[in-house]
């Protein structure tokens, strides 16, 4: 290296205290430091492999819980049973007349708001319970006609997340449903449905975005980047955030050397 | 590159997929030096001992991201620096580059006891130890870096995270200040 031809002019001397430094005792980490290091490097692959086992979990209680909800459609109680007590031709013939709810459109003239069919309700009951597991969008893509026009009625509602509902109409309804959201969900009062799926959106949906701070963190970020911008938070009096972001990113990027000035204000203000 | 970097590039890239063997055969290889660094940098054991431990930690939390840009042993000794500096920092004020090479100057001379009485390997030994130990924090790094290490002042200036002058200066300092003191 041709450095070293600069470094042996100006360091006289170095051989000899390098055969002295040589001579000192090799003293070696202990048995306990290297069977701790040793634990601790095991057990940071381990988990990957536990990690690897959750969707099997998963799909079995998925599975389960669809046989279940299927042994409920062959062999629960019938419809006519849950009926409510209206003439039965009238029953007979809605139900014979009407296909299955979920691919039927939604009639183009509808007159008055129907209950729901005893069908409709024990599918819409089910679903949630089967969807909690699967994605958001599986959930979309199975939504019944009259769901999605409910769903068209979150859409043009989600730029301004919508208040959460009353408490008092939420506990007013006082139905025997599971008592989970998604469970919740299945009701299909306009109300309680709107209501429960403002909820259900702000719970899911990303935090809204704060105004735009030059100094926010992004994941993108190079750490050149990212170091600048804990300079301009230290720039900006917050030390607090700054100290916090430097602390993150030296524990993000234990190789990247924190510049001597964010040192000296980490010094200065720790 | 060299083949030995390679090579520890390659473990570390395997013990990322997950191969425990890997890293067993790297931390065989760096375990020694980084210990003895860390020891007589931090001139106590139990802290060293935690700051071995911390710096294999980082490095067992960091495979994932590990991309071999870097020599290893670099990449390996620049963690346990910032460990170093952030105990330093937690223990007293950092004197700056200049302040340091200053009162290293002004430093009295120990050892005037007896000018003509000719060291014992033994007592050389201690000397040797005890003049590293009272080098101020940022030079004793570089020397213990070159000789226990046998790093050139590019890679102490890249681990240290200073210029390679700044990293000479420390270096040369730090050699001429235990000559004096052997020299005793």
């Amino acid at each position: 290296m041709n450095t070293h031809d600069h470094d042996d002019d100006s360091l006289h001397g170095e051989d000899e205290l390098k055969a002295l430094y040589g001579s000192l005792p090799r003293k070696e980490p202990s048995p306990s430091l290297d069977q701790a290091v040793h634990r601790m490097a095991a057990q940071a692959v381990r988990p990957a492999k536990r990690r690897a086992r959750w969707p099997a979990v998963a799909a079995s209680v998925a599975i389960v819980v669809l046989a279940g909800g299927i042994s409920w459609r062959l062999y629960g109680p019938s419809p006519e049973r849950l009926a409510p007590p209206a003439p039965k031709a009238v029953t007979d013939s809605a139900s014979a007349a009407a296909p299955i709810p979920a691919a039927a459109p939604p009639p183009a003239t509808s007159t008055a708001p129907m209950p729901p069919s005893p069908h409709e309700t024990l599918r819409s009951a089910l679903k949630p319970r089967v969807l909690a597991t699967a994605p958001a969008a599986a959930s979309k893509a199975q939504q019944t006609a009259p769901v999605e026009e409910q769903d068209q009625v979150m859409a043009s509602s989600s730029p301004v997340p919508a208040p959460p509902a009353p408490p008092a109409a939420v506990a007013a309804q006082g139905y025997a449903a599971p008592s989970s959201v998604l469970a919740e969900e299945a009701r299909t009062g306009d109300g309680t449905r709107h209501s429960v799926a403002a909820k259900t959106m702000v719970m899911h949906a990303p935090m809204a975005a704060p105004p735009a701070d030059p100094t926010a963190f992004k994941p993108t970020d190079t750490p050149e980047q990212e170091l600048d911008k804990i300079r301009q938070l230290f720039a900006r009096q917050r030390p607090d955030e700054a100290l916090q972001r430097l602390a993150a990113f030296r524990q993000a990027h234990p190789d990247v050397v924190v510049p001597d000035d964010l040192q000296d204000q980490q010094a200065h203000h720790e | 590159m060299d083949a030995s970097v390679d090579d520890d590039a390659t473990l570390m890239l395997a013990y990322a997929q997950g191969e425990l063997s890997a890293f067993d055969t790297l931390y065989a290889r760096h375990r020694g030096t980084l210990y003895r660094f860390l020891l007589r940098s931090a001139r106590d054991q139990a802290l060293a001992e935690e700051l071995f431990q911390e710096t294999w930690s980082r490095v067992v939390a960091s495979r994932a991201r590990y991309t071999p840009q870097a020599k290893f042993s670099t990449w390996l000794l620049q963690i346990a620096h910032n460990l170093l500096i952030d105990s330093y920092r937690r223990k007293r004020p950092m004197a700056d580059g200049e302040e340091a090479e200053q009162a290293l100057g002004n430093l009295p001379a120990p050892g005037h006891e007896q000018p003509e009485h000719v060291l014992s390997d033994f007592e050389r030994r201690r000397r040797l130890q005890r003049a590293i130990e009272s080098l101020p924090d940022e030079q004793r790094t570089a020397v213990l870096l070159r000789l226990e290490n046998d790093l050139s002042v590019e890679e102490i200036a890249e681990i240290t995270g200073v210029g390679r002058e700044t990293a000479k200066s420390r270096l040369r300092y730090a050699m001429n200040r235990l000559r004096e003191q052997m020299a005793e």
